[in-house]
């Protein structure tokens, strides 16, 4: 453990921020712009093929991330527009939204010198960082702030896919367990079960989604009290309810 | 320090018509503001793109470590965008407020030739006003 | 049927009595409008000089059909005849109907005796128009300066009418200053009309008028001697400008 410092699974996953996340997919990039891994939860609409999609994206990211370490009003020396900067160099952003999804981003911090030196010590790192990494994790336009939740996903990364000994770095990432728990996680993300509405009607979904969670909690409580009061009639069960 | 560090404007083919700094340090040059417009023009477009559902009118907001960058789309393709600090409110209503201007000040000025850049005395005059700190504090109401 | 008694069908169009019309035009449309006409009379010039002779143009028939509608509107077919009347009625009953107020001040110039000045804070049709530099001292007012040449033309007080941008202290933007030169031959009637309107009364005011280039001592001796009956027929016409000295006489 003390090689990947800090690299511990927080004990409890940060609790979803606010009410009505609901995941559409996620992208991870290294720095080379492949893509390692592309999940998708809900995704309706597909403009482009998968690998025209990926190479958009990360020329999205990649172009914000200059246009905003460009952007930067609070620094005086800002480069020039378009050279690509080190990670952690310059300002960069963590999410934008539009009116239809939210797009949370987060780049691995630097430290590649200490990186590279550990991977010469584990005799595999083929001069590439494989800790440094982009997440992308695209949810509704309501979601709330997911930098916790991403950090969360990538210490997901590092345990699963990071230690494990058979994936090699800079191939696509085909390990069950991290996708597994990945899946969990983002489940327990998007925990309220209804599809995103761009506009308008969000309150009145989440009315309905609240009252059918309380529908059935009033059902499980039913089933449960019959069990336990079995002998009991069926005017008491109504009295308890 | 300012609240709103910078506005631009942008027709609707990539082209800044206005810009004006409101005091970010280290101000850009005429073709740095003009490059990161027509660079913002085209993220848009490409957010519009990689959207998971249909009706996507592209980036609304992007927050970024130092500043908050809110845009607005006209129904003509004219972008309005302001620079501000982190988490700064009411930014949507003061983006509809300078639209609101540019389409009395700009629009109905029979010397403003379309798309081309913003030189109107009385739109500089009435942004300043729009952009004062307790006046923006007031779209909050 | 309720509603059909509510529109009164007239088989002559000449019966219908003349409507107020639509109090209110919307200020956008008005403003495109405008923007349209300035920006069609550039593609016409040359220079500036020429836009603001075309823009005071398009106005003028703009004044002189104002002048024609109000009169018949509001004054039962009468009209000024009066520097300081026809001033007045400029100055507030024709801005009233044109921009919904009255002007926000009516001067008379302090050095020449023939020049008025009707000034106004933010004039409707430049409210939304920024001249740009190199245009110089152009004003878009000058459509406004073509109605009351229109107005006071019509109502025949021949007039060089003129906008200009006036400075204003503790403001940002300048105010609009309509300039009326009038002619000569309207201060020559006007002094003419000043001494019988003392002396005789107002009745007389039209005969004098009507009589520019007579001699003044021989008319009042021609209406003194005017019998009673002929003083009435005048009265009953008193805007015929028209009224001979040979009908007096």
């Amino acid at each position: 453990m003390q090689f990947f410092g800090g690299s511990d699974i927080s004990p409890s996953p940060p609790a979803p921020t606010a009410s009505g996340n609901n995941a559409h997919m996620m992208y991870v990039f290294n720095r080379n712009g492949v893509c390692l891994l592309y999940r998708e939860w809900n995704r309706p609409l597909h403009t482009l093929n998968a690998q025209q999609d990926h190479k958009l994206m990360f020329g999205l990211l990649f172009s914000l991330k200059s246009l905003t370490a460009k952007m930067d009003p609070t620094s005086m020396d800002k480069g020039n527009l378009g050279v690509p900067q080190l990670p952690g160099q310059g300002c960069s952003f963590h999410s934008f939204r539009t009116n239809t999804y939210k797009l949370s981003f987060m780049e691995t911090p630097s430290g590649i010198k200490f990186e590279i030196m550990q991977f010469q010590f584990l005799g595999r790192g083929f001069g590439e960082n494989i800790r440094f990494v982009q997440i992308i994790l695209i949810t509704h336009p309501k979601t709330g702030d997911l930098r916790e939740s991403l950090k969360y996903i990538y210490n997901l990364y590092v345990e699963y896919v990071v230690k494990n000994p058979i994936y090699t770095p800079g191939a696509p990432i085909r390990c069950e367990l991290f996708n597994t728990s990945l899946d969990q996680y983002v489940r327990s993300i998007s925990y309220l079960l209804f599809k995103p509405r761009p506009s308008g009607t969000g309150d009145l979904v989440l009315q309905k989604a609240y009252s059918l969670m309380l529908i059935s909690i009033i059902k499980a409580l039913i089933s449960v009290s019959k069990s336990v009061v079995k002998n009991l009639g069926s005017r008491d069960i109504l009295n308890i309810i | 320090m300012a609240a709103i560090y910078s506005l631009y404007i942008i027709n609707k083919s990539g082209g800044l018509i206005f810009y004006k700094d409101y005091g970010s340090s280290g101000r850009m040059d005429t073709n740095d503001s003009l490059r990161v417009a027509s660079l913002w023009h085209s993220m848009h477009a490409i957010s519009q793109q990689l959207s998971p559902t249909v009706g996507c009118l592209g980036i609304e907001l992007l927050e970024a470590d130092t500043f908050d960058l809110h845009c607005f789309q006209s129904l003509t393709g004219t972008k309005f965008f302001v620079v501000c600090e982190p988490g700064t409110q009411h930014m949507e209503g003061l983006l509809k407020v300078i639209y609101e201007l540019y389409t009395d000040y700009v629009l109905k000025n029979p010397f403003y030739e379309m798309e081309m850049p913003i030189r109107c005395e009385l739109f500089d005059i009435n942004l300043s006003q729009a952009t004062q700190k307790d006046r923006v504090a007031l779209l909050g109401r | 049927m309720i509603g059909v008694g509510k529109i009164k069908q007239y088989s002559n169009v000449l019966d219908k009595p003349l409507s107020k019309g639509k109090q209110e035009v919307s200020s956008s449309a008005f403003a495109f409008l405008f923007s349209e006409l300035v920006q069609y009379n550039q593609t016409q010039v040359d220079n500036i000089a020429e836009l603001e002779r075309r823009l005071e143009d398009a106005g003028y028939a703009v004044g002189a059909r104002v002048l024609e509608l109000l009169c018949h509107r509001d004054k039962g077919n009468r009209r000024e005849t009066r520097l300081l009347g026809i001033l007045s009625f400029v100055h507030s009953t024709v801005w009233k109907v044109l921009f919904g107020k009255v002007a926000d001040s009516l001067e008379k110039g302090t050095e020449h005796e023939d020049e008025y000045m009707i000034s106004e804070k933010e004039l409707l049709v430049n409210r939304f128009i920024s001249i740009p530099k190199d245009m110089g001292t152009f004003n878009c007012g000058a459509f406004v300066a073509g109605i009351v040449r229109g107005v006071l033309d019509g109502a025949g007080f021949p007039a060089v009418v003129t906008a200009h941008f006036v400075p204003m202290e503790g403001q940002h933007r300048p105010r609009t200053t309509i300039l009326i030169k009038f002619g000569e031959e309207v201060l020559r009637r006007e002094a003419r009309l000043a001494v019988p309107c003392d002396i005789i009364g107002s009745l007389f005011d039209f005969c004098v008028c009507s009589s520019e280039h007579g001699n003044f001592n021989d008319l009042v001796k021609a209406i003194i001697a005017t019998p009673v009956d002929v003083k009435y027929t005048i009265s009953l016409h008193p805007n015929s400008f028209d009224l001979g000295q040979d009908e007096l006489s």
